[in-house]
């Protein structure tokens, strides 16, 4: 995972995480996606503009989501997460838990990867051993670590086996791992040519320019794709990406400058995706070291900031104001604010008298100096926590500086955001956990570990649900971390394209797209 | 006299110190950045450890004389090494773009040379008239106008409003020579148009300080027309200034060109150059600004050798 990788920034590889974009269909077919009111047809060319380019098209890696975004559709996962936050079958048919330890997935058995091969059980297999082979040093693997092996039952049927139950499994299988073949992956460089079961096979990577995918033909859900070739380009900049979609040259981006929405929304030509907020961004707090090691200090800036005020002068509403980081529509979403009515400036002022920072205090803000909108941010919580008696300085840094600054916890407040919200654990788990490399802010804290793992090793989803809230609220009360807004991931394109529509995964899958 | 040859010679030879000044000095602009290549790389994932030993991996852990020669070592065997993101051969990275740069230079020299001459030409000509104030007033704009406002309203209003061309991409002139022109006139235009402007003004100056000499004057007392005065005795003695200026503008164009391949996404030298940048990719920066540095000599040199043929009494140096 490297720098613009991990979930934090929006190209990270945690970017990822299940879901059949555009509505996968269930094990019968039936698409799940926000479809079109005509009849779906076949054929036709998608010109894809991405936020960036593609690096490393092994899925092992799975380093940066601008890579993920073009293999997603080469390969196929086990299970899918759609719009709702279900999961949905893939390779997997369906599955069930025989016990706390033990899954078992039934295969699809018409699934045949692009270099010809049947996919068999000991495609996951391999799949898996190679993901939790220490020696290959992938960088997935840490996420499975309750994962002691996979085990081939039949021909196309696989027994997960874990050192001890794991609350998100099926939220891991959506975000990781694409099914990979062994004898593909010895035939050519899977980093320069991914071959998978996915619904698109790999054509050509013209490097800083594009690739080219084309329909497989031999896909194991009848009828799909529609589109017949789908070329990723990635322009470096807001505006070429619209002004491209515009003329013509591309048929789908993923972004627009956000202060052109109002203005693109009137319009029917490009028109927007259905829109919605899977992307949480936040601020840490570094708990490692004073000031921070004063909970009363964090709970001060969370009383002080504004977050409505944020969204509306920075984000111009392409986020939503949130203190939790799955806000509706998704399940997970709890309502729960520990600092509901806030800002409140009084409360934050008492805060810090108690905590003896009356007289004021002296704050850096980190952040990288490529991510304006986040500049932005810190000088806005800049002019809100001078009322307060906080004088805040913004340092934008350069990329290695910023990651030297956030390793080292050389920061008072570093703001971010983080891309794998499928299930909370996989926010809390990594940014919050003593034991985690992404605990940034340098929370430890025994009671935190101990909330993080119950909800992690718990299975029934009944009883995660139950003790989620409680878990969001004593988080917002510690405010090692806290979140201030979501960002609504909307998608545009030609009025003529249908079925795309974002995923809580952050996958752009095109299974269900078509033109016409 | 020295032969055209034994001066390229020379002159060749002496680029090889220069390129080794080159390279010492883009080795330690490098290293002199803040940021560590590992750090970059690694991102969120930076622990000690991995930082650790990813240096070991990059040679980072070496003392920067070390790392230095271990690089010119590669060089000197053609190898200009992998790059830290991707492990791929930069030599083989960097042929694969350069076309596209070239190209592009090409175009945007041929078009700063077609606009920017004759507008100076026909300014120093008419000095204080019309044309000589419009040269000065584009000259001006186009110096002051950055590369990138301009290539994002050319793309505004040819493409987008106009729709008379892409408004980016690139099509190999192999698969289609009008494509290929197509999608190069924008990218072109905007490289070229700061460059005419300066080429214009340094042309209109040449003209006016030819203009002034005797033998012109005298051109002029013995009869003969402007025109014949301006193109047989002005513009062959002030074409060495705007050869040398053109010379300096495609070197100048060939680092202009990492903008303009960002804004018209153009898979040149110039755009894997900056991305390299960003990331801290050393041997890609390192190898792709030599690279840069030495078809900025080689332009210079033909440069040189066309002085030879423009005047005469330069080969007797």
């Amino acid at each position: 995972m490297s720098n613009q990788e991990l979930g934090l920034t929006r190209r990270g590889w945690l970017a990822r995480a299940a879901g059949v974009a555009a509505g996968a269909a269930l094990a019968g077919g039936a698409p799940l996606t926000v479809l079109a009111q005509a009849a779906p047809k076949r054929g036709g060319t998608l010109r894809v503009a991405t936020v960036d380019k593609p690096v490393n098209m092994d899925p092992g890696y799975a380093q940066l989501y601008s890579s993920l975004q073009v293999y997603q559709n080469v390969y196929n996962k086990l299970a899918y997460v759609d719009e709702a936050g279900q999961f949905i079958p893939g390779l997997a048919k369906s599955w069930k838990q025989e016990n706390d330890k033990t899954w078992l997935f039934d295969l699809v058995d018409n699934a045949v990867f692009h270099n010809g091969e049947p996919l068999t059980a000991q495609d996951v297999v391999f799949t898996f051993t190679r993901l939790l082979d220490a020696k290959n040093k992938l960088p997935m693997r840490i996420f499975f670590s309750p994962v002691e092996g996979v085990e081939a039952v039949g021909t196309h049927q696989v027994r997960f086996h874990l050192s001890k139950p794991f609350g998100p499994l099926l939220a891991m299988l959506t975000q990781a791992t694409e099914i990979v073949n062994e004898k593909a992956l010895r035939e050519k460089d899977p980093k320069l040519f991914p071959i998978g079961t996915g619904p698109y096979r790999f054509v050509e990577w013209v490097k800083d320019d594009h690739v080219t995918l084309e329909r497989w033909e031999k896909y194991f859900r009848p009828g799909r794709p529609y589109i017949d070739r789908l070329v990723f380009y990635a322009p470096a900049d807001d505006t070429v990406r619209l002004t491209g979609l515009q003329t013509g040259r591309f048929n789908w981006i993923q972004t627009v400058p956000p202060q052109r929405m109002p203005e693109l929304e009137r319009g029917r030509d490009p028109k927007p995706s259905s829109g919605r907020p899977y992307l949480p961004f936040f601020l840490m707090l570094n708990a490692s070291k004073p000031p921070f090691n004063d909970r009363r200090l964090r709970q001060a800036i969370a009383w002080a900031i504004d977050r409505t005020e944020i969204v509306k002068l920075v984000y111009f509403g392409s986020h939503v104001a949130t203190a939790e980081p799955t806000p509706e529509p998704s399940p997970w979403a709890t309502g729960v604010n520990a600092h509901k009515g806030g800002p409140d400036i009084a409360r934050a002022r008492q805060l810090l008298s108690e905590a003896g920072a009356g007289n004021g205090l002296t704050l850096t803000y980190l952040v990288k100096s490529q991510v304006p909108v986040l500049v932005k941010t810190g000088e806005i919580l800049r002019e809100q926590l001078k009322k307060v008696g906080i004088t805040l300085d913004v340092q934008p840094l350069e990329s290695g500086q910023y990651f030297e600054a956030l390793v080292g916890k050389k920061f008072d407040i570093a703001a971010a955001w983080w891309s794998v919200t499928v299930d909370p654990d996989m926010f809390y788990s990594p940014l919050q956990h003593s034991t985690s490399p992404w605990n940034f802010s340098g929370f430890k804290s025994e009671e935190a570990d101990k909330r993080i793992d119950a909800f992690r090793f718990t299975t029934s989803p009944a009883a995660r649900r139950k003790m989620y809230p409680e878990l969001v609220r004593w988080f917002q009360e510690e405010g090692s971390l806290i979140v201030f807004s979501n960002e609504i991931q909307r998608y545009w394109m030609k009025p003529n394209v249908y079925g795309s529509a974002p995923l809580p995964s952050l996958e752009l899958r095109f299974e269900e797209s078509w033109i016409a | 006299m020295t032969s055209p040859w034994t001066y390229a010679a020379r002159r060749l030879a002496l680029a090889v110190p220069l390129l080794l000044g080159m390279s010492v000095l883009v080795f330690g602009l490098m290293r002199l950045v803040p940021g560590d290549p590992a750090v970059v790389v690694l991102g969120y994932k930076a622990t000690p450890e991995g930082v650790r030993a990813l240096r070991e991996a990059f040679h980072l852990d070496e003392p920067l004389p070390t790392q230095y020669l271990r690089w010119l070592a590669g060089l000197t065997r053609g190898d200009f090494g992998l790059d830290f993101r991707q492990n791929e051969p930069i030599g083989r990275m960097i042929l694969d773009r350069l076309p596209v740069t070239l190209e592009l230079t090409a175009l945007a020299s041929l078009a700063a040379a077609l606009i920017g001459i004759p507008l100076g030409l026909l300014g120093g000509a008419r000095r204080r008239g019309l044309a000589d104030r419009a040269t000065l007033a584009i000259g001006l704009v186009g110096v002051s106008i950055p590369d990138f406002w301009l290539g994002i309203m050319l793309m505004l209003g040819l493409s987008l409003g106009a729709g008379l061309l892409p408004s980016g991409g690139f099509v190999p002139i192999a698969e289609s020579p009008v494509e290929n022109l197509q999608h190069l006139v924008l990218p072109a235009l905007t490289l070229a148009l700061s460059r005419a402007a300066v080429l214009g003004r340094l042309s209109r100056a040449a003209v006016l300080d030819v203009a002034q000499r005797g033998f012109v004057q005298f051109a002029r007392a013995k009869g003969l027309a402007e025109h014949a005065v301006l193109f047989r005795h002005v513009l062959p003695n002030a074409a060495i200034p705007i050869v040398t200026v053109l010379a300096l503008q495609v070197g100048y164009m060939l680092g202009g060109a990492i903008v303009v391949e960002m804004i018209f996404t153009l898979p040149g030298v110039g755009r894997m150059t900056l991305d390299a940048v960003l990331e801290r990719n050393y041997p890609v920066v390192q190898s792709t600004v030599l690279v840069i540095g030495a078809m900025f000599m080689l332009v210079n040199l033909v440069t040189d050798i066309l002085y030879g043929v423009i005047d005469p009494r330069v080969r007797h140096r």
